[in-house]
């Protein structure tokens, strides 16, 4: 007798339908499994078996094929554990009824003792589920939090093969019960940041810049020696962000699921993400992929900041990645035997010292360095990578003076109030496009939106000549000036925007002393 | 192409030997007239085409047989046998002072260099350096701010000839009509070919087309540290003052002074702060009064008979009541963003387009770390 039962795969960021076909055949006791399984899909009858065996049913005696349908796509992880063992005892009639077997979904990683273990990915997993008009899923308690919310779909908990089972078989169903579902907004209040912007001292220019780099949603680098506070300041970026809103949270969410780094107890991410990638990194670590293609940093990255702390020091593949991401919002990670995509919106910002002894421009400490060792350290990073990054400024030791004074600065909750005002401009400007922050516009956008009127064009024409900027900068400039406009709530960009956007442009100079 | 007499090539032939003893040898032959006799020992093919790529490359060579050798090498008692140059010879004629200094500068010592060396060269007075980093690159920057723009008849350039088919032949850029003058030479320690630190490649090859470049090595030597304060030699030499504007106790720019005394040249210093590690050198020749001091450019012009006041130029600006806040904030000292901030008490946003602002009209200066001056 054939059993079917419903499962699901991933695929990039995305879930599918997977039936899974079991039957037991005459013959020698065989397990197969086909539909391109990989290791730990191969492996899951050992653990069926046992599961099965140690729940107090009978194994069969035969060759059991187990086929995951569709066959032409790779199907990894242990999930397929649970459908496979309720299959097989379907086929044997220890499951009276296949109609209700059809009911449900099923995921789920079994333990040898018959207990059902948290899985990776369940959030995408029941978003495909409610998409696909599957009603009933049933999956591992430890997964609970993650499907309070995701609606249009019962999602029951079990904890182990013997109670799915019973549950099936209509009797002691109080063991496998629904999921309460939780409102989103509830969850909202629970965001909250260890760091807050008050408490940086001093770095005027630095906050602005950081501000308006979330306003825009800028990249940014952050210059300066050592100990200046780029870490702290950069650490403080996702602060002034506007909150998640629902959908960017389940995105979020469902990447860091299938990442498996989703905290158990919460279930769902309400804080932008924000990734401290080492600087040793490996290219696939920060671009993602590898053998179980995984997302990598920049996606786990998505809707949130990506923070590269000495930038110079990561190896040039590994920031050349950051590329196409910076301009598409995605990376797509082929390989020879798939091609996945994961999103990959983030606002990067970046830190790096001045020079090889990080204390070129500093008042504190001497540097040490060469006269063009500075130039050729600066020189690492490439061009097209720079082209990407709006602001750069530079960061400065804060003397004791500063550190010691009481008063405290802005808070997060106050420049959040106007990065929020500015973004909802941008809302509105980009209602059209599928673009949505004046850093990702394009250039017929900036045409559109950044139309410059005499003063600002004799402005810029006089900051090229004077202070030798190169031409890479223009369009940079209009996007930062954009933003200033957006912040000051005022519909053209003015002389005076155009003149603070000039100001964050330090790298640009060719003459530095 | 320049046509080289028997001596010359006696001269360029003596160049190409490396062996020290060898070369003692054939200097004395040279000295006694045996031009046969050095070029018998030398391959003259090989010399040849050296003086063809030479050509090619619009380099030269003035020996020391030739007219235009210039005189004031004579003094030393090793001149150079030859010049390797790249450029105008003219400026060999010209009087010349030599602005040189230590590589570890500071922002003072850049200024004072630059500002020398762009009075000097407005002045038709050749600014002569090593085009090291630093204070040398600084003079010659400070000449050629007032480069002259000079329409020049330029003679048709041959057209490249490569009979291959197929092969690219690039073509050779417009003819330019207009050409640079900079009132400057560079005494190179490495051949005409060669540049080092690279940081000054720009900067190298401007001097080729409108001032001059001098070497006393073949066009295709690497630098060699040796080579440097012999060099040094030459930038003495050539000059009817020296400047030196930075440097520390013990430095090729000491060398240079040493030569400079030797030959009796006038020797100039800039004092500097006592506590700048760059101005050890040029306090320390001050106290012990072996030069004069240049409080400004116009102490070393008199070495030139030219006695001038030169004034700073009064800039007639309209400056606004917030611009003249952070002037007053400015004063003499490097100021940084924080302080001008709460100087100034403006809002953030206003005191980085007024910076900006001022840095654009030229009233202020942008330092590296977020410190601001006044230009």
């Amino acid at each position: 007798m054939i059993s079917k039962t419903k499962s699901f795969g991933i695929n990039g960021i995305e879930g599918y339908m997977v039936d899974v076909e079991v039957d037991v055949l005459k013959g020698l006791p065989k397990q197969q499994t086909v539909g391109l399984p990989d290791a730990s899909v191969k492996e899951s009858h050992q653990r069926v078996e046992s599961a099965i065996v140690n729940s107090g049913f009978a194994y069969p005696t035969g060759r059991i094929i187990v086929n995951l349908a569709p066959a032409g796509t790779r199907k990894e992880g242990a999930l397929y554990d649970l459908p496979i063992a309720v299959g097989i005892l379907a086929t044997q009639g220890d499951i009276h009824s296949m109609e209700k077997v059809d009911e449900f979904a099923f995921v789920g990683e079994l333990s040898l003792d018959g207990k059902i273990r948290r899985v990776n990915g369940v959030l995408p997993i029941l978003l495909t589920a409610s998409k696909n008009g599957i009603k009933k899923v049933i999956i591992p308690k430890d997964n609970e939090q993650e499907a309070r919310y995701v609606h249009g779909v019962t999602v029951f908990v079990a904890e182990s093969l013997r109670d799915v089972v019973d549950a099936l078989n209509d009797h002691n169903k109080g063991k496998v019960v629904p999921v309460k579902k939780t409102n989103f907004k509830d969850v909202k209040n629970y965001t909250s940041y260890p760091l807050d912007m008050k408490y940086v001292k001093g770095q005027f220019i630095a906050k602005r810049a950081i501000e308006i780099a979330a306003a825009g949603g800028h990249n940014i680098l952050l210059i300066g020696p050592p100990g200046s506070g780029k870490t702290m300041l950069a650490k403080c970026f996702p602060t002034i962000l506007p909150d998640l809103t629902f959908e960017e949270s389940l995105e979020v969410s469902k990447i860091h699921s299938i990442a498996g780094i989703l905290d158990p107890a919460r279930g769902i991410i309400v804080n932008r993400p924000f990734r401290t990638p080492h600087h040793t990194a490996s290219l696939v670590a920060i671009a993602g992929g590898g053998k179980f293609s995984k997302p990598g940093e920049i996606s786990l990255a998505h809707h949130g900041v990506l923070f590269l702390d000495e930038m110079p020091e990561y190896s040039r593949p590994a920031l050349e990645c950051l590329r196409q991401p910076l301009e598409d919002n995605t990376i797509t990670i082929a390989r020879a035997n798939a091609t996945v995509e994961y999103p990959a919106g983030f606002t990067l910002v970046a830190s790096m010292n001045p020079c090889p002894c990080g204390n070129f421009g500093s008042r504190v400490v001497k540097c040490k360095c060469k006269f063009g060792e500075v130039q050729k350290y600066l020189a690492k990073l490439s061009g097209p990578l720079m082209d990407r990054i709006d602001l750069h400024i530079e960061v400065d030791n804060v003397t004791y003076d500063d550190l010691s004074s009481k008063g405290y600065g802005e808070s997060s909750q106050d420049i959040k109030v106007r990065v929020d005002k500015a973004r909802g401009v941008q809302l509105e400007r980009f209602t059209d496009s599928t673009n949505f922050s004046n850093a990702k516009m394009t250039e017929v956008e900036v045409k559109q939106f950044c139309a410059l009127d005499d003063e600002c064009e004799c402005v810029l024409r006089d900051a090229f000549e004077k202070l030798s900027l190169s031409a890479r900068a223009y369009s940079r400039i209009l996007r930062v000036a954009r933003t200033i406009a957006d912040l000051d709530d005022s519909p053209d960009i003015t002389a005076e925007h155009v003149t603070e956007a000039i100001g964050y442009r330090e790298l640009d100079r060719k003459m530095r002393g | 192409m320049r046509k080289y007499s028997i001596a010359e090539r006696a001269c360029i032939a003596i160049s190409r030997v490396e062996d020290y003893a060898e070369r003692v040898k054939l200097v004395t032959l040279l000295h006694n007239g045996k031009f046969d006799k050095i070029l018998q020992e030398s391959n003259e093919r090989e010399l040849d085409s050296l003086i063809v790529n030479m050509h090619d490359q619009g380099i030269f060579a003035i020996t020391i047989k030739s007219a235009d050798y210039p005189e004031r090498l004579m003094n030393l008692n090793s001149p150079p046998i030859v010049l390797f140059c790249r450029g105008n010879a003219e400026l060999l004629k010209q009087e010349a002072v030599a602005i040189v200094g230590t590589r570890d500068c500071t922002r003072y010592g850049v200024d004072v260099a630059t500002k020398f060396a762009r009075t000097f060269a407005e002045r038709g007075i050749v600014v002569i350096s090593g085009l090291a980093a630093g204070i040398d690159a600084a003079a010659h920057n400070g000449a050629c701010m007032v480069a002259r723009k000079v329409k020049k008849e330029v003679p048709n350039a041959e057209e490249p000839k490569d009979e291959r088919k197929g092969v690219y032949t690039p073509k050779l850029a417009a003819k330019e009509n207009v050409v640079e003058e900079i009132n400057t030479i560079a005494v190179l320690g490495n051949g005409v070919n060669y540049c080092y630190p690279k940081s000054n490649q720009e900067l190298q090859d401007r001097i080729a087309r409108g001032g001059l470049l001098v070497s006393e090595y073949l066009p295709n030597t690497k630098s060699n540290k040796f080579f440097f304060p012999h060099r040094n030699r030459i930038v003495a030499a050539l000059a009817k003052a020296v400047v030196i504007v930075e440097a520390d106790l013990k430095s090729g720019t000491m060398i240079t002074k040493e030569w400079a005394m030797d030959l009796g040249i006038d020797v100039y210093a800039i004092p500097g702060a006592i506590t700048s590690y760059a101005s050890r050198g040029t306090n320390a020749i001050i106290k012990e009064a072996q030069c004069c001091i240049a409080l400004g450019p116009e102490c070393v012009l008199e070495s030139f008979g030219i006695y001038e006041k030169i004034g700073e130029e009064k800039k007639i600006q309209q400056i606004s009541f917030d611009e003249k806040i952070v002037l007053d904030i400015l004063k003499s000292d490097e100021v940084h963003f924080d302080e001008i901030v709460m100087g100034a008490t403006l809002p953030v946003k206003k005191v980085t387009t007024l910076l900006t602002n001022m840095e654009m009209s030229g009233l202020i200066k942008k330092l590296a770390g977020n410190y601001y001056c006044k230009s």
